[in-house]
């Protein structure tokens, strides 16, 4: 991966998105020019608003021109909006200009990552149509401030005669402070909380107009000291400083000198839009390769942390253990923080899904709602990119083989209109996407007899497979169902590579389907690949690491509980037969498995593993503890090897194998 | 670490704003894309922040703060706004918001901000 990956990252969700809006504004003013008055309102809102999110859009990407655009654009229908200028059809001329300028821009950041298209003769166009400042409001203005500083001054002396406090209070706002007014009135606001406000220069209604450069002055009156009032300002961003000195008398003379001022032409300071954009922005874009690399790195420091841990309980000194307990706790938040950093929302990859979705059913004649949920949820970008194509074949084979025809449905008493839902769930440790839909659902005997057929099983053991082995069939690579395979799905290795890439992820497929009722498919993902929680347990002195996805419970057993079927150990658990696995004979660590020291025990302890297959035992000697631990890939020499997945190094230096129980065999 | 909602109708916005969150300490509990959205999931989340778009489909931020605020008045809601809308921020903080960022978000700008607003 290149170091633009980021970058590119946003830009295809920013190119999506902006297409999306820039579609939404045409066709808004389309609708404006033929609406009637309550259609036009809305018309003119959604290519409002369509323009105002291309706009911040583009800001955040650094497409100025756009970005300028956009904003003559919003501020032209913004008149519009408020009435002051009625919509015309050369109005709406001009803003198709602009939509086709907008739909060049976009084209050309498609195409060379650059807004580089001259927009000055559009923007002056806009600006032409816009309205004067009005002169004869100024003038109403200084006629109502005479009126307020009468009314201040009464104030003040009140305030003086009950003995309240009256503070000077001057805050300078910061110089990269957007929106002083909003900002100011935050200010005002805290302040009002804590006392009475008996004036601010300049007035409350300029400050709000933003009539002021970077500092305004409050008078307040307050039984709370000078600390409060510190206190009530500093929960305000962009304020800069505050001086506070009390108010002590010539009250007068200061109302006096402030009607002078009133009084006085005030020359209205020009809003200096754009300010803000001086800025530098101050973030910085990483590929996912260097943020791999820190992640391995965190892992390094994960393993010597456990290192770290034991040698200071082994020598047992407080200020070594003290410090430990930082260096401990710091090292989780680092982890912490560069996990998240490579979470992204599942969103990412559902948002392309309704348009692939629309385009699979209305090919086939088939009508589908497509119902998406938890977009919100956030998995590892390299797990999320993983996924995405076993998702895509997922959503396929709901739409070819799932839903029915509109025709069929309703011959079946369903409604035309099938129904698909792709769902992320967080749940503790792990995420679930699942894919559901309401068609026809898998047919067993059918699978059965497919099975036989293509002869992946025997009449026999097919015969004996429950209802949900059977839908399990799916995924056993050369099978497929569908009488005939469409144009895009259903070449019948789909669902064993779904199956597969799912596994090397660590995680699981999962399945559920009732005839005509529909089809479930969930996939259970890890949230991460780089560090995951495992149980350790031992088996004839050796450690192993059970990634904790898959362990599902712990049970103990007796010598008495373990029976013997077609030479496979297997044993009843809650009236339902659990094949068992003896770790030690898998690996080699006992020749003899009726020799291992295992058997020698009359008691077993059993790790209930859960997988794609269903439920299995491994049989250990022990468990030990659950912690976590960094997945290191397999060496080559053990490239192949079944039931290993990868490797960890534990905190004393050793290295023990990763369980992959996917591969496990039932020996 | 606080709980924040992001509100916005732009996924890109809130990829952006939760990527910044994100690497800054903060856990995003839920997003929203859209006004009616966002009062569903505060309900639900009860986060101890909301950073909330204005202009948007439905019910737009403005609308949203102030049902948010009326059933929860110690509801702490930072909005985000582009340049261009200071008469709309200020009905925003009017309507019972604690603060605002701007957009192109720059990081610091916006941790301040919810550092103060949370402290507030």
């Amino acid at each position: 991966m290149s170091s633009d990956t980021d970058v590119s990252q946003y830009l295809n969700v920013f190119l999506e998105e902006t297409k999306e809006h820039l579609q939404m504004f045409t066709q808004a003013l389309i609708d404006l020019e033929e609406a009637d008055a309550e259609r036009a309102t809305e018309a003119l809102n959604e290519a409002f608003r369509a323009a105002h999110t291309i706009k911040g859009m583009a800001a955040s990407m650094d497409f100025r021109n756009m970005e300028q655009l956009c904003h003559s654009t919003e501020d032209l229908m913004d008149e519009l909006r408020s009435g002051s200028r009625s919509v015309t059809p050369e109005i709406i001329d001009l803003l198709m200009v602009c939509s086709t300028k907008l739909e060049e821009l976009t084209s050309s950041i498609e195409e060379t990552g650059s807004d580089d298209i001259d927009v000055s003769s559009v923007i002056l166009e806009l600006r032409s149509f816009m309205a004067e400042e009005k002169e004869e409001e100024k003038e109403k203005e200084v006629q109502k401030e005479k009126i307020t500083v009468q009314k201040e001054y009464d104030k003040i002396e009140k305030e003086v005669r009950e003995g309240r406090k009256t503070y000077e209070i001057k805050v300078s706002l910061d110089k990269s402070c957007g929106f002083r007014a909003a900002r100011s009135f935050l200010a005002l606001k805290n302040l009002a909380e804590i006392g009475e406000i008996v004036k601010t220069v300049p007035s409350q209604d300029d400050i709000e107009e933003e009539k002021f450069e970077f500092e305004f002055e409050v008078i307040l009156a307050t039984d709370a000291n000078e600390d409060a009032v510190k206190k009530a300002l500093a929960a305000v961003a962009d304020i800069e400083k505050v001086d506070i000195s009390e108010e002590k008398e010539e009250v007068e003379a200061e109302v006096a000198k402030k009607k002078k001022e009133v009084l006085k032409p005030k020359g209205v300071k020009r809003k200096e839009k754009g300010k803000e954009r001086e800025d530098v922005l101050k973030s910085v874009r990483i590929s996912i390769d260097k943020l791999d690399t820190v992640v391995n790195f965190v892992g390094e420091l994960v393993i010597s942390k456990g290192r770290l841990i034991q040698i200071s309980k082994e020598y047992d000194l407080e200020e070594l253990s003290s410090t430990m307990a930082v260096v401990e706790r710091t090292i989780s938040d680092l982890q912490y923080e560069v996990t998240q950093m490579k979470m992204i929302p599942v969103e990412n990859v559902f948002n392309r899904f309704p348009k692939l979705v629309r385009d699979l059913y209305r090919a086939q004649g088939k009508e589908v709602e497509f119902i998406t949920e938890g977009k919100e949820i956030e998995l590892d970008r390299t797990v999320l990119d993983e996924i995405v194509d076993p998702v895509v074949h997922l959503l396929r084979n709901s739409v070819d083989h799932g839903i029915e025809l509109p025709e069929e449905r309703e011959r079946k008493g369903k409604s035309r209109k099938g129904v698909i839902k792709l769902v992320a769930l967080r749940e503790t440790g792990h995420i679930t996407i699942s894919v559901e839909d309401d068609g026809k659902g898998l047919d067993p005997d059918k699978l059965r007899e497919k099975a036989v057929k293509k002869e992946l099983k025997s009449a026999e053991e097919a015969s004996k497979l429950t209802d949900e082995d059977a839908f399990k069939l799916i995924f056993a690579s050369g099978f497929s169902t569908a009488e005939k395979t469409t144009e895009i799905s259903g070449r019948g290795v789909g669902m064993g590579v779904v199956k597969t890439k799912v596994e090397a992820l660590g995680g699981l497929v999962d399945i559920r389907s009732e005839m005509d009722m529909g089809t479930k498919i969930i996939l259970k993902l890890p949230l991460t690949t780089a560090i995951i929680q495992a149980l350790l347990v031992s088996v004839s002195d050796k450690i192993y690491a059970i990634p904790i996805t898959n362990v599902n419970e712990i049970i103990s057993l007796s010598r008495d509980d373990i029976e013997t079927i077609h030479e496979a150990k297997v044993t009843m658990l809650r009236g339902s037969i659990l094949p068992l696995v003896m770790l030690e004979s898998i690996f080699g660590l006992s020749a003899n498995p009726n020799n291992g020291n295992g058997n020698h025990r009359d008691k077993f302890v059993v790790v209930i593993v859960e997988r794609s297959e269903g439920r299995i035992g491994l049989v250990v000697d022990a468990a030990l503890e659950e912690q976590e631990i960094v997945v290191k890939p397999p060496d080559e020499r053990f490239k192949g090897v079944t039931g290993v997945g990868g490797f960890t190094i534990l905190g004393d230096g050793s290295v023990i194998p990763i369980l992959d129980v996917s591969t496990l065999t039932l020996a | 670490m606080a709980k924040i909602l992001i509100v916005d109708d732009a996924a890109f916005m809130r990829m952006m704003l939760k990527n910044i969150l994100g690497s800054n300490g903060h856990e995003v509990v839920g997003e929203a894309a859209d006004g009616v959205q966002s009062v569903e999931k505060y309900e639900q989340l009860k986060p101890d922040l909301v950073t909330m778009d204005i202009v948007m489909p439905q019910m737009d931020g403005i609308a949203a703060t102030r049902e948010i605020m009326q059933s929860y008045p110690d509801a702490k809601i930072v909005m985000c706004t582009a340049v261009g809308q200071q008469a709309k921020v200020l009905e925003a903080m009017k309507a019972g918001a604690k603060g605002y960022i701007i957009k192109p978000f720059q990081a610091p700008k916006v941790v301040e901000e919810i550092g103060k607003v949370l402290g507030s």
